[in-house]
């Protein structure tokens, strides 16, 4: 199958997702039992105004038409308007996407940046104890909450030490050295759990190529092992790591809701429970069909670059 | 002779493989009377294992005909192949994967007695542990292997157990996909002893697919030779071992240990 | 050192399993009530100290032993119950309809619990019973994949068709020879997602999207925790460790169980 074709057929297969998606995430907020007027304006309120709120936010109209005319305010770019401030929601959730951008993109990188030098460690000293160590590491680092290593980087870094601040956010235009020491506690607590969930996929990558016949052969010719390794190893590893950082990126960004309470980040996770808990349904639905689209659109560009490098269909591409 | 049991008439069968055809089977005609014994051979990819899979109803002709006793059974579906199921039964070339092995030996041999579509048919040994410890004495193994599982037997062993599992329903053909290829050079013979001790004392008719012209020499009164799907010679075997018309039968006999 | 995942797992999670039981018949103290000073530090009779309203940490911590199991077990068998029958459907048809319902699976699979929290707990409110449809349904994915994978393993091998061609019908050739031979894998698929659902939970508790205020759980412990960081930071190391320690768990028997698999099926893991 030609590459052109193939990409035709996968950004179908994206639209197609992100209307599956749409439409799960619709009938979650909208078509599950109980009343949204009378959950916003109590249980003392009056009929009447219970009537006359239903009516003023559409609710009495079926399903189908509130779908359709959301979904086209969406592809416009308009994300409706809060139930409870009235508010243009587009308005509210923008200047909340700088800080969980930051965290969540700075947080994978560091988890790569981290699980890289300790999956290829783990790999290559498996069979000592330095090998088994950093993998014990690695199994106690996917049980431990994030939360849980955020509070106590907090604790100790924050708190005790005093090296770093223990919450807020600072723009990086309004003051980048402050934005990025504002960042390194939620990051390092973020990507600590995703680093030790990478560094075995590394691991297991790099296991695999310290099997195979080329790295014997470039070692037999006298590559030293880490040469070897990164001639021929970092392209196999690299492609498994990118399919699982895509993979991870949800995981990532539902990490990241989590941190923003840790370290008081009002970000769009902030914003997101604070609707929660207010049943302001169009910002809750705006902000989840946000994330869940943002990394749907990711795995896709993950998914065609992994078709763009994979040796296999570039050399189909060359011999056309 | 009367009518062939099982028979292939004119039959052409084609694969799809990621868009791309491929032809298993070239206008193959076969047909198999009771009581007689052809062995089917050619080098691996010939299209023997299609031809069993044909005559089993598991895959389906894209031209030409499958009948079983008269009656044409290719392309019905499984519910209306009740009278194939009980009348021709295979062994499958590897006894590690043919058994299941988180079953007992009662469980694996009388399964065919437990089927619903064979036991509507009326002539089906009862499901009991005598059955089975009948047709497990009458292929050499004790009765005291009923609770044993697969694991704890040997290759030689298995095999017989699939041998057993085929004949309990009481079939008419007994199609055997590389017996004994699988299995320890030491306990081929023996395995193949039993197989043709069992199907002379039954009357059944047997298929016999191999790669090992020794085996089928041993065992067979006629051979079918295949070469790319397509039959390019058949005749008694004594006939075509010794004076074989076709080049790939001359290729196919020179590559073999001499019988 | 060999089988050391499994035995370490199966310590930790028999830990826990004790703390559970032994809270069914009796803990130190009421849980709920307020039965000391306030912040205290670990001693007698409140041997991990009291929490900011005067509550054991330790009752607590026990209680919270029990509602972790409940909600994990009890989440991943609803997921099982749904996506191992899908999944096993899936993998012995050999229509479109199998790619289809894999391409379903795969296209869920993403799709964290949390956001799908989050939307039941806009719409009916935060409660452990969303908390766990949402954990149950967010793991269902994983299970039709992996019950798919397996059983496709399972029909390469012979017995699968000679069943079949024994005059099986498909339900029985699922029910006695595929499930009990994909069982060990599931097995595997099961611990592993234990571990997650708890760790769902806590951070779902954490944020206030779970059990409620008279059901402590581990995750909400940490969130009353950490407002006082500044003053007894002590009492945030407890309930974290006790889900550290009860997620470990999970995933070390999963991994140990892991060694024990027919090596063909252990790729799928």
């Amino acid at each position: 199958m030609s590459l052109l074709r193939s990409l035709g057929l996968r950004v179908l297969g994206l639209l197609a997702s992100l209307l599956v998606a749409s439409v799960l995430i619709f009938l979650t907020t909208n078509a599950l039992p109980g009343d949204i007027a009378q959950v916003i304006l109590g249980t003392n309120a009056a009929p009447g105004e219970l009537e006359a709120l239903r009516e003023r936010l559409g609710l009495n109209r079926p399903l189908t038409v509130r779908y359709l005319e959301w979904i086209a305010g969406v592809v416009q770019g308009d994300f409706g308007t809060s139930m409870i401030s009235g508010r243009d929601v587009v308005g509210l959730i923008a200047p909340r996407l700088e800080v969980s951008v930051s965290l969540t993109v700075l947080g994978m990188l560091l988890a790569v940046a981290l699980s890289i030098p300790m999956g290829a460690f783990a790999a290559m000293r498996r069979r000592r104890t330095s090998g088994l160590v950093v993998s014990t590491i690695s199994q106690v680092g996917l049980a431990v909450p994030s939360f849980w290593a955020g509070i106590w980087l907090v604790i100790i870094f924050a708190v005790y030490l005093r090296w770093f601040p223990a919450g807020g956010y600072v723009s990086i235009w309004v003051d980048p050295l402050l934005w990025a020491w504002h960042l390194v506690l939620p990051v390092t607590a973020l990507a600590i759990v995703q680093a030790s969930l990478l560094s075995r996929y590394v691991r297991s990558s790099v296991v695999e190529v310290l099997g195979e016949d080329w790295f014997r052969t470039a070692r037999s010719i006298g590559w030293s092992r880490v040469g070897a390794l990164l001639r021929h190893g970092a392209r196999n590893a690299g492609m498994s790591l990118l399919t699982v950082v895509g993979l991870q990126l949800a995981t990532v960004l539902v990490g990241a809701i989590i941190i923003e309470q840790v370290f008081a980040m009002q970000g769009l996770g902030s914003r997101l429970l604070l609707a929660v808990s207010q049943r302001d349904l169009v910002v809750v639905q705006a902000v989840v069909l946000l994330l869940v689209s943002a990394v749907l659109v990711i795995n896709f560009l993950v998914d065609m670059t992994y078709q763009v490098l994979d040796p296999r269909i570039r050399r189909v591409g060359e011999a056309a | 002779m009367n009518a062939p049991i099982l028979e292939l008439r004119g039959v052409d069968v084609t694969f799809r493989r990621r868009g791309e055809v491929f032809r298993a089977l070239h206008e193959v005609d076969l047909a198999i009377h009771r009581g007689e014994r052809i062995g089917i051979v050619g080098g691996s990819g010939s299209g023997k294992t299609t031809i069993a899979r044909t005559l089993l109803g598991l895959v389906r002709p894209s031209a030409g005909e499958v009948l079983f006793r008269g009656r044409r059974i290719d392309g019905l579906p499984e519910r209306q192949l009740a009278d194939l199921r009980q009348g021709v039964s295979m062994v499958f070339q590897d006894p590690n994967s043919s058994l299941n092995p988180r079953m007992n030996l009662r469980g694996i041999v009388g399964e065919p007695l437990r089927s619903p579509l064979l036991r509507a048919r009326g002539n089906l040994p009862p499901d009991t542990d005598v059955t089975v410890e009948a047709v497990l004495a009458s292929v050499g193994l004790d009765a005291e292997v009923l609770r044993r599982f697969p694991h704890q037997l040997s290759g030689g062993q298995r095999q017989r157990v699939a041998i057993a599992r085929a004949l309990v329903s009481e079939p008419d053909v007994l199609i055997a996909d590389e017996p004994v290829s699988a299995l320890d050079v030491s306990v081929r013979a023996q395995v193949l002893n039993l197989l043709s001790d069992a199907v002379s004392e039954r009357g059944l008719a047997l298929v016999l697919i191999s790669h090992d012209l020794a085996v089928v020499g041993h065992l067979c009164d006629q051979v079918v030779v295949v070469e790319r799907g397509r039959v390019v010679e058949s005749g008694p075997t004594r006939q075509v071992f010794d004076d074989p018309q076709h080049p790939y039968t001359h290729d196919l006999l020179a590559a073999s240990l001499p019988i | 050192m060999k089988h050391s995942s499994l035995a370490v797992g199966g310590l930790l999670i028999g830990l826990i399993v004790a703390t559970a039981v032994v809270g069914l018949f009796w803990m130190p103290f009421d849980p709920n009530a307020l039965v000391g000073p306030r912040l205290q530090a670990p001693g007698w009779p409140h041997v991990l100290g009291t929490d900011a309203f005067g509550g054991d940490i330790a009752s607590r911590i026990i209680d919270g032993a029990k509602r972790c199991l409940l909600i994990g077990v009890v989440s991943v068998l609803g997921a099982g119950v749904v996506g191992i029958p899908v999944g096993v459907v899936a993998g012995m048809s050999r229509s479109w309809f199998g790619d289809v319902l894999a391409r379903a699976a795969d296209i869920l699979y993403g799709f964290p619990a949390l956001l799908l929290a989050i939307l039941f707990a806009a719409a009916l409110g935060g409660s452990t019973w969303t908390a766990m449809a949402a954990i149950a349904i967010a793991t269902v994915p994983a299970f039709v994949r992996i019950a798919r994978a397996a059983t496709m393993q399972v029909m390469g091998l012979g017995f699968v068709e000679a069943a079949q061609l024994s005059g099986t019908p498909t339900f029985q050739v699922a029910l006695r020879h595929v499930l009990p031979n994909i069982a060990p894998v599931l097995g595997v698929q099961a611990s592993v997602s234990v571990g997650l659902a708890i760790l769902a939970e806590a951070g779902l508790s954490y944020l206030g999207l779970g059990s409620g205020q008279d059901e402590p759980t581990w995750g909400r412990m940490l969130r009353e925790a950490q407002d006082q960081l500044f003053n007894a930071p002590l009492i945030a190391l407890w309930p974290g460790l006790a889900i550290a320690l009860a997620t470990l768990g999970f995933n070390l028997l999963g991994d140990g169980l892991r060694d024990f698999l027919d090596p063909r099926l252990r790729e799928i893991a």
